[in-house]
């Protein structure tokens, strides 16, 4: 597409640009220069903070441990959804976007009570599923289960069904056509569901606190440290982490966005 | 969606294997996504429907929903209208750098709500950019209603956008090109041509925005100040009130942003079939 | 290896799709499934593959019923329509791969497999394309390294879903005559799918036309043409003239067998509406009064003789007509 002009150009034009610079570039930037004023000891000394460091290992290890968990049921999820008619899928398939419907709060509010000691599940579990590190993979799996599903649908949609068919004519049980044919065709959704989840689960803060407690060293995640700095006027220290968080975030929309470019959704030959 | 096609029956999973991996998977959804819904209406009803009435009509969370309200319009008005611009511009033109804007677009939906908060503190808070300006001017943004209205517009900011830039650019300039030469003005085309075209995909933007407006909680934490009665929003109201101890009140709060919630996946839905009814009629 | 098709029947939905289809395709011949889309070939292609299971009926290979043996277990090698080769594999993979997922006790050594798969990048003449993508390769090679990828594992049947159809017509014909050569080395039991009857004539040793749900005639190709059993296969292979009404039926021509003169005696007035020489023979378009229009075949010898342009009126009657009895549609 050439830049043809098209009548409206400056319009639309004008809010985008003014919109996109005032409501994201703009905040963006502040964090940014503020970072860059910063004393130089701070990284370091925010480095080498033990509890920092924990939170942030924390928050890492337990959004892979979600990431790892959505991938194996949202894989499932979305596997079922597209190729096993039952009654009642289209309900299924509508409830799958709960967690994104669902404000964080309140999602943080119901899984500690139904995880805690009294709740319908807690009390059917041999062992405390809140206010430890297992609620928390707990919440962050709950609100980011939809991306992995919803990333594969669409590659499963579009399937063409000869490639298994071949397969088989070609003498191929089932598992290794889904193993050999399938599964690579998937691979890039699978890889870009995980990333987002990853990513949406290493930011997440309200599910959280209400369910792990808060617990320095232990189930303090990183989002909350920095709550935890602005009210002890820590700026600095705030806006460090911030910043070591948003590397990790545009890192891994990045990821994302390299492997639509070389990949983009099914490829049907 | 029977008009997926599938593999031959000859060639897929043995029929027990398709029906046992059904039933795990229903079961997993029912515990794991259901089990938490229907726990919340449960609680909200534990301590009776006094309480649970009681609840909402309370000051503070009258206080609280209003202005869940008043920041969800306008993050819906300020992503739909930017939506529709920036959908629309950059679907139509390359400018150079038109990927990066792209990807601009994707960044409030990378970053965590915590660190969107910050940067708005650091932009309208006492020691921000704009601090001592506003200050001289007698405005409070942050630890005020209009920081709770921008970091929740921040978050939800390109929601449409996203929406609305494939199918923009799947659409395709014909349509808008032979109104155009027909002798319709810009205006008219956009509102004849291009917008009907794009109303589900606009709907199905607002409704995801809006959801989140109303459920935004880390950004808005952060700029709040949690004052009672001032700045707390129904997140914030259900978590000031647990930490009290008012669990009945807390899950009655729950239970309207639930419904809400259910409201918008039912709408979702019904948006998503009429897209795709009107799609293959066309 | 013979296929013997017996009584397959098969209803999806409320509507059949094979009626009671019997069929006898001997070993090493090349028969082509002639027929208008839903007349059931395909269904009954897949039904060979074990695809797709019959509601009645068996198929049997060389005397062995297949019943409900799955495709992997039929040794079928079946060719698509749009190729189904697997993208993100190279072309060598693409055809090693029935080789590759035998079970570990019938599987070739790797040195075999990759003589194998030189062999028959020889055979498809795309000896150094092995590494391609098939995104790489244009749809005449992508159809080619399919087929080669069937024949790898050395079926006992070769089955072909209008293999051709989403190709050029240039490249259709160049195909076309390169799978009757194949055909005649390789002498595997083939069955090919098309609604092109000038494929089916072409390629097939013998050829079955079918029509909703049916089989409507089957022999070899001159056969079907010459004399077709039915209005339909009549109007269907090949181009034909609907004449009058008569006591058994309606009466058709050929454009070929159809005589033309200037002399009012010799037949029905008609005029010239359309002459064009079309290589070797000239085709001409005829109205007669009542506003019918006939399709005439002349040499262009007989041409000449007669001296007539566009416009002219002439004399039209049929040599030969075959009348058929039932009512037709195509």
């Amino acid at each position: 597409m050439t830049l043809v002009r098209r009548p409206g150009f400056a319009l639309s034009a004008g809010i985008t640009l003014l919109g996109g610079t005032l409501m994201i570039l703009l905040p963006l930037a502040a964090l940014a220069l503020k970072a860059g004023h910063a004393r130089a000891g701070t990284f370091a000394a925010l480095l080498g903070d033990p509890r920092v460091r924990t939170a942030c290992l924390f928050s890492l290890g337990a959004a892979l441990a979600a990431a790892l968990f959505n991938l194996l049921w949202g894989t499932l999820l979305a596997w079922v959804l597209v190729r096993y008619p039952f009654p009642g899928r289209r309900l299924a398939d509508a409830l799958v976007d709960l967690p994104f419907a669902l404000p964080t709060a309140v999602a943080g509010l119901t899984l500690a009570s139904l995880y805690g000691p009294k709740g319908w599940i807690g009390r059917l579990l041999p062992f405390p599923a809140v206010y430890n590190q297992l609620g928390v993979v707990l919440a962050l799996s709950f609100v980011s289960l939809p991306f992995v599903v919803r990333s594969l649908q669409p590659v499963l949609e579009e399937l063409p069904r000869d490639l298994e068919e071949a397969a088989a004519c070609l003498g191929a049980s089932r598992w290794a056509t889904l193993r050999r044919v399938v599964l690579p065709q998937l691979l890039p959704a699978l890889l870009s569901g995980f990333a987002l989840s990853f990513a949406r689960a290493v930011g997440e803060y309200g599910s959280v606190v209400f369910i792990s407690g808060n617990l320095p060293f232990k189930t303090e995640i990183a989002p909350l440290l920095i709550v935890v700095k602005l009210e002890q006027y820590d700026y600095d220290g705030a806006v460090a982490l911030a910043v070591v968080m948003l590397a990790v975030s545009l890192l891994v929309l990045l990821g994302v966005h390299l492997l639509h470019r070389r990949f983009g959704g099914a490829r049907h030959v | 969606m029977s008009e997926i096609p599938l593999p031959a029956e000859g060639v897929g999973e043995p029929r027990w294997l398709r029906w046992t991996l059904t039933a795990v998977a229903v079961a997993f959804l029912l515990v794991f996504l259901v089990l938490p819904l229907a726990n919340i209406f449960h609680a909200a009803l534990s301590e009776g429907w006094r309480v649970f009435l009681a609840s909402l009509r309370d000051e503070e969370a009258a206080q609280a929903i209003r202005l869940s309200l008043l920041s969800t319009g306008a993050a819906v008005l300020l992503s739909g209208v930017f939506g529709l611009a920036a959908a629309w511009f950059l679907g139509r033109h390359r400018i150079p750098g038109h990927g990066l804007w792209v990807a601009v677009l994707d960044l409030p939906f990378a970053i965590s709500p915590v660190v969107a908060g910050l940067m708005f503190v650091l932009l309208f808070g006492l020691d921000g950019w704009f601090g001592p300006w506003l200050d001289r001017h007698n405005t409070q943004i942050i630890f005020a209603k209009p920081g709770i209205v921008l970091a929740t517009a921040f978050v939800t900011f390109p929601f449409v956008a996203r929406e609305l830039l494939p199918l923009v650019e799947a659409l395709g300039p014909e349509a808008e090109e032979a109104a155009r030469l027909l002798g319709a003005s810009p205006w008219q085309t956009f509102w004849r041509v291009t917008l009907p075209a794009l109303k589900w995909g606009l709907l199905y933007g607002v409704i995801l925005c809006a959801s989140r407006a109303m459920g935004e909680f880390g950004a808005v934490s952060v700029v709040s100040g949690h004052i009672r009665g001032e700045t707390m929003t129904l997140p914030l109201h259900i978590e000031a009130v647990y930490n009290e101890y008012q669990f009945g009140a807390a899950f009655a709060c729950a239970s309207l942003l639930s419904l809400v919630a259910l409201v918008s996946l039912a709408l979702k839905s019904f948006v998503a079939w009429r897209a795709r009814r009107d799609r293959e009629a066309a | 290896m013979s296929i013997e098709i017996r009584n397959l029947s098969k209803r999806l939905g409320g509507k059949t799709i094979l009626d009671r289809v019997s069929l006898d395709i001997p070993e090493g011949s090349l028969l082509a499934l002639l027929g208008p889309s839903g007349s059931g070939k395909t269904t009954l292609l897949r039904i060979i593959a074990g695809l797709e299971t019959p509601d009645e009926g068996d198929v049997s290979v060389r005397g062995e019923a297949s019943g409900a043996r799955r495709p992997q277990d039929r040794q079928v090698g079946f060719v698509f329509q749009h190729y189904a080769l697997f993208p993100h594999m190279s072309v060598r993979e693409n055809i090693a791969f029935g080789l590759d997922v035998k079970p570990r006790a019938q599987r070739p050594a790797r040195e075999a497999i990759r003589a194998r798969v030189d062999e028959l990048l020889q055979l498809i003449q795309l000896d150094s394309y092995g590494h391609r993508l098939p995104s790489e390769l244009s749809g005449g090679q992508r159809q080619r390294v399919a087929l080669a990828r069937a024949l790898a594992v050395e079926p006992r049947v070769l089955l072909l879903d209008e293999p051709f159809g989403a190709l050029d017509a240039q490249v259709r014909a160049e195909l076309r005559q390169w799978l009757r050569r194949l055909h005649d080395v390789s002498k595997v039991t083939t069955v090919l799918v098309t609604h092109d009857q000038e494929e089916a004539m072409e390629v097939a040793d013998t050829v079955a036309v079918m029509n909703r749900a049916r089989i409507e005639q089957v022999g070899p190709p001159r056969d079907i043409y010459d004399h077709p059993a039915t209005a339909f296969v009549a109007r269907f292979v090949g181009q034909m003239n609907q004449l009058h009404q008569v006591a058994e039926g309606t009466a058709f021509a050929r454009p070929h067998d159809m005589e033309l003169s200037l002399d009012p005696g010799e037949g029905e007035t008609a005029q010239v509406v359309k002459l064009a020489p079309a290589g070797a023979f000239a085709r001409l378009r005829l109205r007669l009064p009542s506003g019918r229009e006939l399709e005439v075949h002349l040499t262009r010898e007989r041409l000449a003789h007669l001296h007539i342009v566009e416009g002219s009126r002439v004399y039209v009657r049929p040599n030969r007509v075959q009348v058929f009895p039932e009512d037709y549609s195509i």
